[in-house]
């Protein structure tokens, strides 16, 4: 299955990865190769059908406990830009823009 | 007789004894790995201060004669990608090389109760993506074998550290074959056990569905004990099961006679190393002279599962890795570029500085089969011959009771030699993908040489039948002396 130069950047979007134009090419031609592998599972014939098992083990549940976790300040120790408590980020939303 | 070549069961035999103290077995390991080291570079962090002070608490309590578990006194090391509290805990990438650890994982805490004495933290492909530890951001471990071989992977500095006297026993993590593999190349047992034996909680997740922990260890036994350490259902993982934990240790010792073997014939087709071969056929007519009645079986769907495999991992990488943003933790593009302006730039540049080729390509085609348009012919498919495979043990374990298979099908290959081409270097996770899609638990043994490199044989079992898997591994182990040879370094 070949893979187009446009459908890696797209790809690269989705995944929030920034690639350069060598790195395009590069994994241009390594995921063809991986893609064209794993065509062979075209060669299977399955079952159509909504249901797929991975585990029997379903609904784990637990009592509702609280119990003591790990402090706000120390679980955001390690994050690269913090105020007042809290973990800082680049603007989502511009001026005067909505959802 | 250096303490060092102790087995994990006499070390613990002669600590229980008092034969010898947790310290001087302690200070001998933390030697071994200075001098060894610099030529095997298995370890990224050694936590000496934390090795010495569990020493000391557990020579204590032996003096005070409270001896209470195996494992207390013995030196061992975790793979990276396990949470310590006390020590960093990277994956083997750059995005996490100062992350420190915010909790125990249930491992660490298991064999912390047990009195174990931590080590250090060895060295993996980045986010335990590779066959080689070539993937590793930090450095290239070698096999204590040969210097100019990879030790396998992706847990290749714990059966590296394992096989070099770096540590008594080590644990690693197997999602396609990354205990036994690295096992197999380093000459060391590798035990990847039933999916949901062993809690995953504060493994760093590659493939949720996949991922198993499991322990390296010289011999079998050591195997056994290490798992009725860390084996049991834990409330931080729902997916760990009910189902009791056995002592692991208690059928070891039963012989063979009368149990039925399974030679899957499409694991000896094409592409198996002529002496690896030999060295297997060998030790599957051996088991036949122990009694065992062998006979060849089938698993139709084997040539499938490398493929569904590559599809399934990716899946879930991509979304299990989407938590690295560059927000939360680990590195930052802010931290190089202040005058970054929007969010995505965060993301997107700060994946981009901090993950690998080889994590990239995987999230990538993870993005790929989960997107609209490719979901139905890849993620939905590979799911659906997923069960294919799981049935063809299902059917296969009605028959007979153990399958025995060259866990990979040549000895460790040479650093550099595939990192270019990483359609290649999957290919050597061929007979051990299996188990893991398959839930089942398997065991890589040495059993033999070719080259002056160890050869792996891999026996498979039905779902939490490590009580038997362990038994027909030890008794072949017993039978044979390549557990005896330490590698010369």
């Amino acid at each position: 299955m070949a893979i187009s130069k446009d459908e890696v950047k797209h790809l690269a979007q989705l995944a929030r990865i920034e690639l350069t134009k060598e790195e395009v090419d590069k994994f241009q031609k390594q995921i063809a190769s991986i893609l064209d592998y794993v065509d062979k599972l075209e060669k299977v014939t399955v079952e159509k059908g909504e249901k797929i098992v991975v585990t029997d083990i379903e609904n784990i549940l637990r009592n509702d406990i609280v119990r003591k976790s790990i402090s706000q300040e120390e679980l955001i120790a390690q994050a690269p830009d913090r105020k007042n408590g809290q973990i800082k980020v680049k603007t989502i939303l511009k001026k005067d823009e909505t959802i | 007789m250096k303490l060092s070549d102790l087995t994990l069961k006499e070390a613990s035999q002669n600590l229980k004894d008092r034969k010898i103290s947790s310290v001087e077995l302690t200070r001998e390991y933390l030697d071994n790995i200075e001098k060894t080291e610099p030529k095997i570079s298995a370890f990224l962090e050694i936590s000496k201060d934390i090795a010495i002070h569990s020493a000391k608490e557990a020579d204590k309590k032996i003096k005070k004669g409270e001896y209470d578990s195996s494992l207390l006194g013995i030196p061992a090391a975790l793979k990276d990608n396990m949470l310590a509290l006390g020590t960093h805990a990277t994956a083997g990438s750059k995005i996490l090389k100062n992350y420190q650890s915010m909790y125990d994982s249930t491992v660490a805490a298991k064999l912390n109760e047990s009195g174990v004495v931590l080590l250090g933290k060895t060295n993996l492909d980045e986010f335990a993506m590779g066959s080689s530890t070539e993937n590793s951001a930090f450095q290239k471990t070698k096999n204590p074998w040969n210097l100019k071989k990879v030790p396998g992977g992706s847990s290749g500095g714990s059966a590296a550290a394992v096989a070099a006297r770096e540590c008594v026993f080590a644990l690693g993590s197997d999602t396609g074959g990354s205990t036994r593999q690295p096992a197999a190349f380093c000459g060391v047992v590798g035990l990847k056990p039933t999916y949901g034996r062993v809690s995953r909680y504060g493994l760093i997740a590659l493939a949720s569905s996949l991922d198993q922990i499991g322990p390296i260890t010289r011999t079998v036994e050591d195997s056994a004990l290490v798992l009725n350490a860390i084996a049991g259902q834990d409330a931080k993982d729902s997916t760990t099961a009910l189902i009791p934990v056995e002592d692991y240790t208690k059928n070891l010792k039963k012989d063979i006679k009368g149990l039925r073997i399974g030679i899957p014939k499409e694991y000896f087709v094409g592409g198996i190393d002529k002496n690896v071969e030999k060295n297997i056929r060998a030790a599957i007519k051996q088991l036949e002279n122990m009694g065992a009645s062998v006979r060849e079986v089938s698993l139709p769907y084997t040539d499938y599962a490398l493929a569904v495999y590559y599809i399934i991992l990716p899946a879930e990488a991509s979304s299990n890795l989407s938590r690295y943003d560059g927000i939360r933790y680990g590195y930052s593009i802010i931290q190089d570029d202040k005058n970054i302006k929007d969010l995505f730039s965060v993301y997107s540049q700060s994946r981009a500085g901090g993950l690998g080729d080889e994590v990239k390509r995987r999230i990538m085609i993870g993005a790929y089969s989960l997107s609209s348009g490719y979901y139905d012919a890849y993620y939905r498919r590979a799911q659906k011959i997923r069960e294919l495979v799981k049935n063809d043990f299902a059917e296969v374990f009605t028959e007979v009771d153990i399958l025995v298979t060259p866990t990979t099908p040549t000895t460790a290959f040479g650093l550099g030699e595939m990192v270019n081409d990483p359609l290649t270097m999957y290919l050597s996770d061929v007979f051990t993908v299996s188990a893991n899609i398959g839930g089942i638990p398997a065991v890589s043994v040495p059993c033999g040489f070719s080259d002056g490199l160890p050869v792996g044989l891999q026996f498979m079992a039905k779902p939490f039948a490590e009580s038997q898997l362990l038994q027909v591994a030890h008794q072949y182990e017993q039978h044979n002396s390549w557990y005896k040879e330490s590698a010369i370094i």
